[in-house]
């Protein structure tokens, strides 16, 4: 368990710049989670982390000591691939051993089996130590993955998009179960993923990323009610954020679960009105998705929705022109050129 | 016309046909055709000026079989082709973990990669009795190049270690000529090896090796207990293929030593030329080579039933 830490922290492939100056404090024992859609560098900041990529420029330390120039070995990680990376002609048991015997730390044969056992069974996988991991699911190859990168018992857990192969079922019990691990462990953890409910999940804190960049640092909630920028605004939520024009400099923008029939809003509170022509209705069992179009300042129409819980009953069809409003706590408003927040009623 | 043509082009079993034709003709006319009058032969008493057939059985057989000729020829072309694999496995991969290096992202650095790899070729692509004709000089018993080089570094000589004779005479001495013919089939089957090894060494998921350093592996370890055992069943096929080009092959010992000194490079293929051309006992030469063939079978087998399963993963 240590902290971990990135200044300005640089890589490019030729001409591409994947991460481009990254600065991060990740806290000892914490679940960051780096999210990004793909080729934001994302991956090669894990990597860069890991001591897979060296840094153009730019340091890392974990814990009290800077790694920026230490092979993987001797930083004291490991890490779980999205492939999970399992050697196919080792067993399970000689798979999660790996790390022992080649860190040279455990050379007792019986220490390391043990230890293996431990591993094994922190994941529940101890039945299947003989099989080789052609013989195994989806599922049990990622708890074998993990097995293998807790066994040395790393200050640091670097997870790479090791939910993306499993399928959707699979996946939700797979993120509690792995937050269990992560929560018994107290193991400082680095988690990169593009799904957004992934991270919402998961993370004690985001780490939102686009073009080698932070755009913003919080906790899942923090960030989705305070989105720094457009970019995050839209990125988070499914779908993202409405965005509407209201003046040469400003943009204003409501979440789809804020915007609801006006009859749906208490009829003293305040809120702000928007008429809607909408154009499709999807039900998607749960809820309601509305897809209609509304004019910004100079008239131009914007595909806008907004989301219905179940329990809104109003009756809504397309091709009709419907009254909504948005609670003005639920307003946002960003820079219309550089997308930046702007704070207070600027509008 | 048309209509004709695409009824002939749309009838699988007929085009089937068409399509295999060449390669059946080829494998009848220059496969099976000398391979039965092979047969034929071994069981007849038929030489260069006689081609008349009388059944002997196999009388043809058991005389090779009691020649100590025949024996050396059959100890020696098991010794060159096992060692010469051998070295050749052993050299293949240290050449495959060289070319396959990542290299720094220089322009000279890509161009100088792709020279050494195009060099590493060539002796299999050059025509191999011309080659040899090249080892001939090489071991030459008065001007071998290799022996001038042993006597400027004072190996060799009238009071060196391997003096006082001025001259090895690679190919006039037992052990020397043996040696000999396997560096040469060695040299020959390296650059083949070493280009299958590449690709299955470029096969393996960098995730893997991405891993495995992870892990903690170093240099040794991650070529041993990952590396190896990955590209294990595709360097069963480059042995193979070693094994039966060497087995079979007539080119290196004809032109270096024609089985000498006596029968100590004596081979079976070259034993084969020697009584059945030369020596125009046509009966005897189609038996000796067909020792060779159950060899090869059995090789060419293991070799298929390798080639269907080598897939890493």
């Amino acid at each position: 368990m240590s902290e971990v830490n990135l200044q300005g922290v640089v890589k490019r492939f030729g001409d591409v710049v994947a991460v481009a100056g990254v600065d991060l404090a990740i806290e000892s024992g914490e679940f960051l989670v780096v999210l990004g859609p793909s080729g934001c560098g994302k991956t090669t900041l894990m990597r860069t982390i890991a001591g897979l990529e060296k840094p153009e420029a730019g340091r890392i330390s974990i814990g009290a000591r800077d790694v920026t120039l230490l092979p993987p070995r001797k930083r004291g990680i490991a890490m779980v691939f999205q492939s999970y990376a399992l050697y196919p002609h080792m067993s399970v048991a000689g798979n999660i051993g790996f790390p022992l015997k080649a860190q040279g730390r455990c050379p007792n044969r019986q220490d390391r089996e043990q230890r293996v056992h431990q591993a094994a069974q922190m994941v529940s996988i101890e039945h299947l130590l003989d099989r080789r991991p052609r013989q195994l699911s989806g599922g049990e190859r990622q708890r074998v993955a993990i097995a293998r990168a807790i066994v040395s018992e790393p200050e640091v857990l670097l997870l790479d998009e090791p939910l993306s192969n499993l399928d959707a079922r699979l996946r939700a019990y797979a993120r509690d179960e792995l937050k269990g691990f992560q929560r018994k462990l107290g193991i400082t953890t680095v988690f990169v993923t593009h799904d957004q409910i992934e991270a919402m999940g998961l993370g004690d804190r985001i780490v939102v990323m686009r073009d080698g960049l932070v755009q913003q640092v919080g906790a899942p909630q923090a960030i989705y009610d305070r989105p720094q920028n457009t970019f995050v605004a839209t990125f988070l939520g499914s779908p993202g954020m409405n965005l509407q024009l209201v003046s040469d400099q400003v943009q204003r923008g409501f979440r789809p679960e804020h915007l609801l029939p006006l009859e749906e809003l208490p009829p003293d509170a305040a809120r702000e009105l928007f008429s809607l022509q909408i154009t499709r209705v999807e039900h998607l069992g749960a809820d309601r998705l509305l897809y209609g179009q509304l004019p910004d300042y100079r008239g131009d129409m914007q595909l806008t929705v907004s989301r219905l819980p179940g329990n809104v009953t109003t009756e809504i069809s397309p091709d009709r022109t419907c009254e909504f409003g948005v609670r003005p706590e639920h307003l946002h408003y960003f820079d219309r050129a550089s997308g930046e927040r702007l704070e207070g009623e600027a509008a | 016309m048309n209509a004709i043509m695409s009824r002939w082009l749309d009838d699988s079993r007929l085009m089937g046909i068409v399509f295999l034709a060449p390669a059946t003709l080829y494998i009848v006319l220059l496969v099976g055709f000398p391979f039965i009058t092979a047969l034929l032969f071994s069981v007849s008493t038929a030489t260069v000026g006689d081609a008349s057939f009388n059944y002997v059985g196999l009388r043809n057989f058991s005389n090779v079989w009691q020649t100590p000729a025949f024996r050396d020829a059959l100890v020696n072309t098991f010794v060159f082709t096992v060692v010469a694999q051998i070295f050749t496995i052993i050299l293949a991969n240290i050449l495959a973990q060289l070319l396959s290096m990542p290299l720094p992202e220089r322009r000279s650095a890509r161009l100088g990669m792709w020279l050494a790899r195009m060099l590493i070729i060539l002796p299999w692509a050059t025509p191999l009795s011309l080659s040899v004709v090249g080892w001939l000089w090489m071991y030459d018993s008065k001007y071998s190049p290799i022996d001038y080089i042993l006597r400027e570094m004072a190996l060799l000589g009238p009071g060196t270690v391997w003096g006082p004779a001025n001259n090895l005479i690679w190919l006039g001495k037992p052990l020397l000529a043996k040696a000999s013919v396997i560096f040469v089939h060695v040299w020959r089957m390296t650059p083949l090896a070493t280009v299958i090894l590449m690709a299955g060494l470029s096969s393996i998921p960098t995730d893997l090796l991405d891993q495995a350093q992870v892990d903690g592996s170093r240099y040794f370890r991650t070529l041993f207990q990952v590396k190896l055992p990955l590209v294990l069943p595709i360097m069963l096929i480059s042995l193979l293929f070693g094994f039966i080009f060497t087995f079979g092959d007539l080119t290196v010992v004809y032109i270096l030593t024609r089985g000498g000194p006596i029968t100590h490079t004596l081979t079976l293929p070259m034993y084969s030329f020697l009584v059945g051309i030369d020596g125009g006992n046509l009966a005897q030469g189609a038996a000796v080579s067909l020792f060779i063939f159950p060899v090869l079978l059995v090789v060419a087998i293991v070799l298929l039933r390798t080639a269907s399963r080598a897939e890493i993963r």
